[in-house]
């Protein structure tokens, strides 16, 4: 209830009773401005009565005085700006924040409902326990010495290495940092978060074509595109704000939309051309492409001779797919293909955007690095409009990708090797010998841990089929929902057996419903974003200050805070709260009691990152310069993202990395070579040295390079660039405008992972046995991210007699990730109140199945002989093929038709409770990154 | 004091008292361009408090899973010559100068008529049952509040918040995620769609076309 | 473009508006009965009574309509002094108030006449005077609904004369069956006694004919509905053919099909038929005409609740949009 000042009460003109006139300041130009319509958003202040003229006109109505908090939402990686009103420490409304750049004031549901995430009444207030089967309210101090006991207890019977962290991309960049940061302390590389399950394969595909695996453009460039291909991405529910940007490309540019998808989507309901593509056939239909487009000569000739290297390894591979076996394989009929090729060729600049539909597959890193081969081919790379626009899910997965929240590597993509550790022990100020000790032994230290699709295998297998010598014993759930990852029965079981189960969230989870156990859990109340300090990286790869909107409410602690408890309690606090330059400000001496950190805390960690992060230069987005964005949106523009003006004039907002240095303006348009380095401009990376193992060249070709570059054509690497802590070696490159990471050309042909070029494999579930003898899926890995990982001895091509319909899952708008958070809305939940399976009417008149029926889906995999199996509604309609069925994911407290409501603590039940699509989807993972394979797999249905 | 005829106010549109002309607000749904994400009904219920079950503005989706999906969102239109207004028995409905159709629930009797007048079936009423008490009508009110002191506890607890009467516009608008709902002056609302229509071509989703102009179907 | 028709369960079978529907049709047939037989006193046996049974029966009825016109409203109390707050006249719910209200009056008045006795003129006059006005309360429940020009169903110019007509029917048939336990313990003799009850059989039967007819001419106008665009259709040419197939057809079919159109008025016109063929053929009936009379008229009352029912739960299908043509179901909202 808002608190207002009261004026005017004898006022006759202000008696209520009958309709008030309406203030004759308010003209009708005036709304225009409020509306945040074209491009008066960006150079007028939202329509704000002024607080001076209403104090100054008699009679004048008084408008209520609240305190206006920038900030970014929570919910994905668009990254949009809204403004939240507080009074007196207490959020009392949302406000648009019109002049953001990206999203202009606008708001998807989620968004919308931010403010509900603080003020719930399902929010978390203090710390729980499971005692005897029942949840127990404790003091934090009593929950984390309990905890710290218990983990040293396992640490000393096991090693450091029997701790699982499953951290958050919720986690704003400072915090994701600081876990990393803390697991290398703890000594264990067994630290991993929702990429893995999202874009591991964008990342690890990207990177090891060009070099860095990010979005090269940003969604506010699509306005530049004439043609957008739009695979395996709904736009519509994931990324709701982007089609603000799709659509005014549509209108403005004519620019073709092409939508191709198994489900006929609602971004399919926009777009000019929709193909219906059967999933994980992704590599198969954009060789089909390629094939047209290489046959009629539409290839950029240019760049594929002077930047691309293996072109011929990828024509060969490329020759195998003329359109009627992509027919076959894809279910893409020739015609469409060759007008999608045609579209796509005839109208350039293009972009390509996917996420998950071409990323959780067994090969998705071929299909993601076929995508790049797609731009590549069409020149589409390093032009505004164009780029492999990769639309990233949470809110912060970016950053945390970023700054090494994997079990793969150290912040920056330094890896794991030697070099990577005296690389971050320099920026540490600390000792490599010391943070070897930590670590079982050197070995591990260098090892990649366990990843978050795989971990529970870690519970599960005997500890000699792992690679680590012991089993996992504890679990750290931090801002991670379980209900996400596939095999969730597994999981439970894991989650049953694991000694110590902690779920660190700002509303319970079904982490921590889920298990079957007496004790041994602890749900610990953590802060929701908007509660915290901290810059977030969203897809475009800007790095946005969000701005703490109130402090943690009830007994919730930031995750900062949490974290510098544990790390006290663990004895090494000192060491992660300092650098070689300086320890982290406003840190007190003790963490008890302390539930927040404040800003100066963050900002030091900034620049902590900004002095360790060089590899894709995060170095020059300093927490001043990142303050003053926020100041002077509206100097940026719509389409370039360019500030025109003012003390941001030339800068480009957040400050994409790479942002070399402080005078940098930051990389809109990634390898983009017509604008200088000094200005963002950039060729692709250097990545793998200046020859090739077949001898040919890697380094991009004379005459190719950033305009202004002083060697004009390709170049290595440059000397230190990753290691020198002073800057010297990016100021010298910016003078000289050189790319610090060098100039060299991009891969067709990968050859240091499996599938060098890329492949099309059959999903380990195919529904087409004759295909899996022709692309068969990879060999079993034994070793693979610590667990043995099962491809060929799996797949079983009769498989499909018995469970013949294709299952998939995915999104809904009003949902995000596991859902815990949007469940426990109100609002959210009364305009999504049930979870269902989408079914062809088709499918289900063949099964009896009428709309609103229950239906029970069963999966071909079993847990000790009983197959896993939801109970779910049937929702009749034509978006799915006849052949497959599809879930939402973001449900949980039901179980096989059981309802688990009264396994959460009282009062804590969410709003909405439903089956979970991961009990039923299947055993999959990709080759290099260990993705799950939730985009297709087997089912049957019947009804219940 | 019934309204049942619509006072078009009198504008200048040159001249120096161009810039005081009064507003008449509208709502323009661009069916081109809703994508159903849900951030109108949403932010409508957190800016408004609604009542639970209420819906001041929902979204509809047409063809489902078909070529030709479209989605349009349904608040209340405030309509020039509104059949609610014109059926109430008690005048509680009643237009005001800058053309917001509202609803006194001081006045309202809660028979229901305007709920089955309206086409949008924008009234709708909290409670419902077995003997028939639904409350008083409540609906969007274009985030004016109602006639009630402006930000008055009062007002907010019965119609809502009042960003009119702050010079913003509601909230369902100022979110739209592809700016799709588009609200203000009317003048200034048609003159945004008529850019989006030009813009497009022929098909660009005027409404009403076919019916208007039946042989070019 | 084409209109399309969208789905809103605003009524969600709820049953206040059919019943205060149905009893306010229910008490201007049984006025007009008690007036015709008031009229018809020295010509037919057993009138009078039936005509004072029906005047006291009337109230009741106009009571059971003023109370479920009362209890549907969100505050009842402010319905109950409508004259201080009904100050649309443009509105026919206003009119239909001061309607009711007037109404009351006279019907008490009436009623109150023949209770105390007196002249027979006067009562008449009053009966006369007051007949148009509950002929009115009808025919304007009609009117009301199809003031909802964006209901198909509701939209035609048919509902009036519908509800004019189906009000008649039942009111003579309550009159009827009210006349025959009045008749059956304080009347006369048997035998002369089922005048006044045979001439209302034949009126019954007369009107239920033209409810049939009414009934056959306004389907068969939805059904066409698409040719022609009169008051309300403009914006769904084809939301006339939509609810036709939803009453025929859909799931109001059993209701419409059994209930309005079987029990409601094809039986009792059955059994009126065989009724007179029994009158012809044998001697006519003594008490055991009311083996055919008592079901006969209690199902025709069930009829016009029925048809109430069918009439009020056919209009959550509305048109309110130009659009491309669907029929897709929305949340519903609260109401009703």
């Amino acid at each position: 209830m808002k608190l207002i000042r009261r004026q005017d009460h004898g006022d006759p003109a202000r008696q209520p009773g009958w309709p008030q006139a309406l203030n004759p300041r308010l003209d009708r130009r005036h709304f225009l401005r409020a509306a945040g319509l074209g491009g008066l958003a960006a150079s007028v202040t939202p329509g704000l009565v002024k607080e001076s003229e209403a104090a100054q006109e008699p009679g004048a109505i008084n408008l209520p005085q609240l305190e206006q908090v920038k900030t970014i939402c929570g919910n994905c990686a668009v990254g949009c700006g809204f403004v939240g009103e507080v009074q007196d420490g207490v959020w009392v409304s949302q406000e648009p924040w019109f002049e953001h750049p990206i999203n202009l004031g606008s708001l998807c549901s989620k968004g919308a409902a931010a403010r509900e995430h603080v003020i719930s009444e399902k929010r978390l207030r203090y710390p729980m326990k499971r005692v005897n089967g029942q949840w127990q309210r404790l003091s934090w101090d009593q929950a984390m010495s309990e905890i710290v006991d218990k983990l040293q207890e396992i640490r000393e019977q096991h090693g450091p290495d029997a701790l699982m962290l499953l951290g958050s991309a919720h986690h704003n960049n400072e915090t994701a940092y600081a876990l990393r940061k803390f697991a290398a302390f703890w000594g264990s590389n067994n630290i991993d978060h929702q990429a893995r399950i999202c874009h591991s394969t964008t990342v690890a595909g990207l990177a090891n074509v060009w070099g860095y695996g990010a979005m090269t453009n940003s969604m506010n460039d699509i306005r530049h595109s004439r043609s957008i291909m739009i695979i395996g991405e709904n736009v519509c529910t994931s990324h709701p704000i982007a089609m603000q940007h799709i659509l005014t490309a549509k209108e403005v540019n004519r620019a073709q939309v092409i939508v191709v998808d198994p489900r006929f989507s609602k971004t399919a309901a926009f777009a000019n051309q929709y193909a219906r593509i059967r999933s994980g056939t992704d590599v198969a239909f954009i060789y089909g492409l390629i094939y047209i487009i290489l046959k009629n000569g539409w290839e950029d000739k240019r760049m594929l001779n002077e930047r691309t290297y293996g072109l011929q390894a990828l024509v060969d591979e490329v020759g195998k797919f003329d359109p009627d076996t992509v027919e076959n394989i894809t279910g893409v009929s020739k015609d469409e293909l060759e007008r999608i090729a045609r579209t796509m060729a005839d109208n350039r600049p293009g972009t390509v955007i996917w996420a998950m539909g071409g990323t959780q597959h067994t090969n998705g890193t071929s299909i993601t690095r076929s995508y790049c081969a797609l731009q590549l081919v069409l020149g589409n790379m390093g032009v505004p409009g164009g780029g492999t626009n990769v639309f990233r899910g949470h809110d912060n997965v970016q950053g945390a990708t970023d700054l090494g929240v994997l079990s793969n590597t150290l912040p920056g993509y330094y890896g794991l090797g030697a070099g990577a550790w005296n690389h971050w022990a320099n920026v540490w100020g600390a000792d490599v010998e010391d943070l070897k000790s930590r670590f079982t032994n050197e070995k591990m230290m260098q090892k990649v841990g366990f990843t978050v699709a795989r971990w529970y295998e870690g519970v599960l297998l005997d500890a000699e089929e792992l690679g680590q010598d012991v089993n996992v014993h504890a679990a750290f759930y931090w801002g991670h929902s379980t209900n996400c990852q596939s095999q969730l029965d597994r999981i439970k079981r894991a989650l049953e057996k694991v000694d110590l189960l902690v779920d660190i969230d700002p509303f319970v989870t079904t982490t921590s419903i889920l298990p079957d156990r007496p004790d041994g859990v602890y749900i610990l109340p953590a802060a929701t974003v908007y509660e915290q300090y901290g810059s977030v990286t969203n897809s475009n790869r800007d790095i946005q200050w969000r701005n703490r909107v109130v402090a943690p409410v009830w007994e919730s602690r930031s995750d900062l805070a949490i974290m510098l408890d544990l790390a006290e309690r663990l004895g090494f606090k000192d060491g992660l709260t300092r650098n070689t330059q300086a320890a982290w400000e406003g840190v007190p001496e003790s963490m008890a009691d302390v539930k927040e950190l404040p800003e100066e805390t963050y900002a030091s960690i900034i620049r902590e990152w900004n002095l360790g992060m060089r590899t894709i230069g995060m170095t020059g987005q300093t927490y001043e310069r990142m303050k003053r964005q926020q100041e002077w949106a509206h100097a940026f523009d719509i389409k370039t993202k360019a500030a025109v003006g003012g003390p941001v004039d030339g800068e480009q907002w957040g400050l994409p990395w790479p942002c070399w240095t402080e005078q940098h303006p930051g990389t809109h348009i990634l390898y983009r070579t017509d604008i200088p380095v000094s200005q963002g401009g950039l060729g692709f990376r250097a990545r793998w040295g200046t020859q090739a193992p077949d001898g040919d060249t890697l380094l991009a070709a004379n005459g190719s390079a950033p305009a202004g570059s002083s060697v004009n054509g390709g170049y290595a690497e440059l000397k230190d660039w990753k290691t020198d802590l002073t800057g010297q070696v990016f100021a010298d490159a910016m003078a000289k405008e050189l790319a610090p990471f060098g100039n060299g050309r991009a891969r067709f042909n990968s050859w240091n992972i499996p599938d060098p070029v890329p492949a099309h494999r059959e999903p380990i579930h195919s529904p087409r046995p004759d295909l899996i003898a022709q692309w068969p899926t990879y060999d079993d890995v034994k070793d693979h991210y610590r667990v043995p990982t099962l491809f060929k001895s799996l797949q079983k091509p009769d498989w499909v007699k018995d469970y013949p319909i294709i299952l998939s899952s995915g999104r809904q708008v009003e949902f995000e990730g596991g859902g815990n958070s949007e469940r426990a809305c109100w609002w959210l939940v009364e305009l999504q109140p049930e979870m269902y399976v989408e079914i062809h009417p088709k499918l289900a008149n063949d099964h009896r199945i009428r709309h609103g029926d229950w239906v029970w889906i069963e999966s071909p995999e079993d847990q000790d002989g009983k197959p896993s199996r939801i109970k779910v509604k049937a929702k009749i309609t034509k978006r799915v093929g006849p052949d497959m069925v599809y879930l939402p994911f973001h449900w949980g407290g039901m179980l096989e038709g059981e309802s688990l409501a009264s396994k959460y603590p009282a009062g804590y039940v969410p709003y909405g409770l439903g089956e979970s699509a991961n009990i039923v989807t299947n055993y999959g993972y990709d080759r290099v990154t260990q993705m799950q394979e939730t985009k297709t797999g087997l089912c049957r249905i019947s009804k219940a | 004091m019934a309204q049942t005829q619509v006072t078009i106010p009198f504008r200048e549109s040159e001249g120096p008292q161009a810039k005081h002309a009064p507003a008449r607000l509208k709502f323009y749904v661009d069916v081109k361009r809703c994508i159903e994400c849900g951030g109108c009904e949403v932010a409508c219920k957190n800016e408004n408090n609604v009542p639970e079950g209420i819906a001041r503005i929902r979204v509809v989706t047409v063809n489902e899973g078909e070529a030709g999906e479209s989605n349009v969102a349904v608040p209340c239109m405030h309509c020039s010559k509104a059949p609610c207004v014109a059926v109430c028995p008690v005048d509680a409905l009643y237009h005001r100068e800058d053309g917001i159709v509202q609803v006194n629930k001081e006045t309202c009797i809660g028979c229901g008529y305007c709920l089955y007048a309206c086409p949008f079936g924008a009234p709708q009423f909290p409670k419902s049952s077995p003997f028939g008490a639904r409350g008083v009508m409540d609906k969007c009110t274009y985030c004016a509040g109602g006639p009630e002191e402006p930000f008055s506890d009062r007002e907010r607890r019965l119609y809502g918040s009042n960003r009119i009467a702050e010079g913003k516009l509601p909230m369902c608008a100022s979110v739209c995620s592809t700016k799709a709902l588009v609200a203000g002056d009317g003048e200034e609302v048609a003159n945004v769609v008529r850019q989006r229509m030009a813009a497009r071509g022929s098909g660009g989703g005027g409404w009403a076309w076919g019916t208007a102009y039946p042989e070019s179907k | 473009m084409e209109p399309i028709i969208l789905w809103q369960t605003k009524w969600s079978y709820s049953l206040h508006v059919p019943l205060y529907l149905f009893f306010g049709g229910l008490t201007s047939g049984i006025f007009l009965a008690a007036v015709v037989a008031d009229l018809m006193e020295r010509k037919w046996q057993g009138a009078a009574l039936l005509s004072k049974v029906s005047s006291y029966s009337a109230i009741v009825t106009l009571a059971l309509a003023g109370f479920f016109l009362t209890v549907h409203l969100g505050k009842p109390e402010r319905g109950l002094a409508f004259p201080l707050f009904f100050t649309n006249y443009d509105s026919w719910m206003t009119r239909g108030g001061w309607i009711v209200g007037v109404g009351t009056l006279l019907v008490l008045l009436y009623a109150a006449l023949w209770y105390r006795g007196g002249a027979a003129w006067v009562r008449r006059l009053v009966g006369l005077v007051g007949l148009p006005v509950l002929l009115m309360l009808a025919v304007y429940t009609g009117l009301l609904l199809s003031r909802g020009t964006f209901v198909p169903l509701w939209s035609s110019k048919y509902l009036p004369f519908l509800f004019l007509n189906s009000g008649i029917t039942t009111g003579l048939a309550a009159s009827g069956l009210v006349g025959l336990v009045a008749l059956w313990f304080r009347g006369p003799q048997p035998q002369t006694a089922h005048s006044v009850v045979r001439w209302i059989s034949m009126a019954v039967a007369l009107f239920i004919l033209l409810e049939l007819f009414e009934i056959y001419n306004f389907m068969t106008y939805l059904a066409g509905s698409g040719q022609h665009a009169p008051t309300g259709e403009f914006v769904a040419p084809k939301g006339g053919a939509h609810v036709y197939q939803y009453v025929t057809r859909g799931a109001l079919a059993p209701w419409f099909w059994w209930g309005v159109i079987g029990l409601g008025l094809t039986v009792p016109l059955l059994l009126t038929l065989v009724e007179f063929l029994l009158d012809c053929l044998t001697r006519p009936l003594g008490w055991h005409r009311v083996l055919f009379t008592v079901p006969k008229f209690a199902l025709v009352l069930l009829g016009g609740i029925l048809l109430r029912c069918v009439i009020v739960w056919g209009g959550d299908l509305s048109a309110p949009l130009d659009f491309p043509p669907s029929v897709w179901p929305i949340p519903p909202i609260s109401g009703g």
